[in-house]
């Protein structure tokens, strides 16, 4: 073997290994958060603590089944893709209109896009409350969902804008040449190719939407509207934390994140990668 | 003729609309729902959470036109989300208080002031109560206390007897209990087993609950009556010098308590790390999961400065009041007097092991049986030395640099008295 392919076979071995030890480190906690999860509550103090549980037992998971967790995870899924089909909808036409229009102060309008997305949550939270209070919209689907789309809309504007400015404007004109309308075009040629990106974007928001808690707790208050991270939070109770069912609990709630970045994890890369780093 | 005749009916059907729209009338009593927050389900299946539940039965009972319903919170964010609701006029009707926060929620208007309601009681009714001077703000009452959490010293009875030591009534037992029971008990070089421990972390930091009792025992206060802090007066300065020497002289506290929060530092104990540790008795049944310490656990005053004077336990717990915003005050003020009620109040300690707020109800037979004996352990400690957390401008701030003084102490070359004598500066620069 030659020299430098050895280097190159070295260095490549090195990396791996490297990357290797980074991702066994970073999947430490979630492992030992499924070890916990597959143990009896007794079995959660012990010390040192066991890496295998035994026994292993389900009954964490049982009982979080035949709570109200279902449920939580449920409207969080409501909420989490209604959100998304909002804000994808308004983000695509904002971000075709920046990406093929040329207007005055488009920078500067850019610029305070993306500056409201850097305004703390917790500090609209009381104006939000009374104007959802007022709007009678408090303990609904609809308000949560409105109020995560518009607090993402500016980073998904920015995000899919890059993206489009990778869609050559020729395709657009040679759409409208054929009888689209510029609406048209859009729609049937700009958007299908720019998938990537609008998934890319779409995980963006399904996993705020999911994690978002403090704008949960308050815009919602009775048991059947309860989102699951706020959910998680009532395993933790001032007499202790009920580690077992938390974990449970935590591992269940990961699941449809994991699942969604799966089954979109090479537009999601590949969106993140070729859009956002352009524009 | 006709007209005298239609005036008949005209005034019979207003005079009958009248009397069937007037609200509490016999003819249509309507029904009003009190919005009772509560971050105890009373449809789950939890000893708390059955004795609201049958707190609710009751009143619903003998209250045919009230109905109670909660809505449920976690415990930590009960206060924040009044704040937010009651701004914007929507409020609950019953709410439960956190004990620490019920001058800040009073001072904002979130809390309706109960005295109306209160003169409605036999005269010294309020006696009944513990502290019920520390509920007064401005003159006027916001809450009544529902159920207190006293703290003592949870000690590993095992290990004592093992070790040949009786519990710790002064500091000095203390310090020589936590250094005996400090051992590497598999010899390989490492300390196993720690004699105490205290979480000192930023992020949930508790070493007060130990060091604000030893000032109090030493006759001073961590606040003075201007708001200011006083906890870097010498008292304060000798309870903390005897945390920080635990650590650095005695070597019977790890040194990572700078890194330790309340919660782990309570999973130690439950695992066997720790032999002592300051809790809360609300704690005591979650500490006897653990097989590692159950059955193992005694309990004990928190030790003072000599035999004879334990340190006053901090009283914690929950209070009851009314939403500021709530347009059913009279039916509201019905549900907190049950809720408050000798009956109620001897369910609440039976059914879910919760102090009673009425000194009256500690008389009862339960607190004599086996079933009662923690109970009547914490109120008797209550009744013979407590306080309750100083009413702070901002109680986070003061216990996050109380709490980072220590953590100063033990990390930097930095006397005890400096680090109080910055912090209370600090504290006292943000009223």
């Amino acid at each position: 073997m030659k020299p430098y392919i050895l280097r190159q076979k070295l260095r490549h071995g090195i990396l791996f290994l490297t990357l290797s030890g980074i991702t066994v480190l970073m999947l430490l906690p979630f492992i030992w958060v499924i070890i916990t999860s597959l143990k009896p509550e007794s079995q959660v103090y012990v010390f040192p603590p066991e890496w295998v549980p035994s026994p292993v037992t389900l009954e964490n998971y049982q009982a979080v089944w035949a709570s109200n967790m279902p449920l939580y995870l449920f409207n969080s899924t409501i909420v989490a893709v209604g959100s998304i089909i909002l804000t994808l909808i308004v983000s695509i036409h904002a971000a075709y209109a920046v990406s093929r229009f040329k207007f005055r102060g488009m920078n500067v309008f850019m610029f305070l896009l993306i500056a409201s997305h850097m305004i703390p949550g917790v500090a609209n939270l009381v104006p939000t409350y009374l104007l959802a209070s007022k709007m009678n919209l408090l303990d609904t689907y609809i308000v949560l969902i409105l109020v995560y789309s518009m607090w993402q809309t500016p980073l998904v504007v920015w995000l899919i804008q890059g993206f489009l400015q990778n869609v050559p404007q020729s395709l657009d004109k040679a759409a409208m040449v054929d009888g689209y309308s510029r609406l048209g075009a859009m729609y049937r040629v700009v958007v299908p190719l720019s998938k990537p990106g609008l998934a890319a974007a779409a995980i963006v928001v399904f996993v705020y939407a999911w994690n978002e808690f403090v704008i949960a707790l308050t815009l919602t208050s009775s048991d059947e509207m309860r989102l699951a991270q706020v959910g998680l939070k009532y395993y933790i109770s001032q007499f202790g934390i009920q580690w077992g069912e938390l974990t449970a609990a935590v591992v269940l709630s990961t699941i449809p994140v994991l699942l969604l970045f799966i089954l979109l994890q090479k537009w999601f890369i590949y969106g993140l990668t070729s859009g956002a780093m352009k524009g | 003729m006709k007209c005298r005749q239609g005036g008949f009916w005209l005034s019979l059907i207003v005079s009958a609309s009248i009397v069937c729209l007037a609200p509490g009338t016999a003819g249509a009593q309507e029904e009003t729902t009190l919005k009772f927050w509560t971050f105890l389900d009373p449809n789950k299946n939890g000893p708390r959470e059955s004795a609201w539940a049958q707190i609710i039965k009751t009143f619903e009972d003998e209250h045919p036109g009230i109905k109670i319903q909660p809505e449920i919170f976690p415990w930590n964010e009960i206060s924040s989300k009044l704040i937010v609701s009651v701004s914007a006029g929507r409020g609950p009707d019953v709410t439960l208080v956190e004990t620490n926060l019920r001058q800040t929620l009073a001072r904002g208007n979130i809390l309706a002031p109960l005295d109306e309601y209160i003169e409605t009681w036999d005269a010294g009714a309020l006696d009944d109560f513990y502290h019920p001077q520390e509920r007064v703000y401005d003159g006027k009452t916001y809450a009544l206390n529902m159920w207190s959490n006293g703290s003592a010293l949870f000690y590993r009875k095992d290990l004592f007897d093992e070790a040949g030591l009786e519990p710790p009534r002064s500091m000095d037992e203390f310090t020589t209990a936590a250094k005996a029971l400090t051992v590497d008990t598999d010899g390989d070089g490492k300390i196993d087993q720690w004699g105490f421990a205290e979480g000192i972390a930023r992020s949930q930091p508790f070493a007060h609950r130990f060091l604000f009792p030893l000032i109090w025992a030493s006759g001073e206060t961590i606040i003075g009556p201007d708001g200011k802090a006083t906890f870097n007066s010498p008292a304060g300065v000798k309870a903390v010098q005897s945390f920080v020497d635990l650590v650095k002289v005695h070597e019977a506290m790890p040194p990572d308590v700078v890194n330790l929060t309340y919660d782990e530092r309570l999973q130690g104990f439950m695992a066997g790390k720790y032999a002592m540790a300051i809790e809360g008795m609300h704690r005591y049944e979650r500490t006897q999961t653990s097989p590692v310490i159950e059955g193992k656990v005694g309990l004990v005053p928190i030790p003072g400065w000599s035999v004879d004077k334990p340190a006053p336990t901090p009283v914690t717990g929950w209070d009851i009041g009314i939403g500021a915003t709530s347009e059913n005050k009279e039916a509201a003020w019905e549900f907190l007097s049950h809720a408050l009620s000798y009956e109620s109040q001897l369910l609440n300690a039976e059914v879910a092991g919760q102090v009673p707020a009425r000194k009256s109800v500690a008389e009862d037979a339960f607190f004599e049986s086996e079933e009662g004996e923690n109970l009547k352990f914490i109120l008797d400690y209550i009744a013979t030395a407590s306080s309750e957390f100083p009413q702070a401008t901002n109680l986070d701030l003061l216990i996050e640099l109380f709490n980072l003084a220590i953590q100063e102490a033990i990390l930097r070359d930095v006397s005890v008295q400096q680090a109080l004598d910055n912090a209370a500066s600090k504290y006292n620069r943000s009223l």
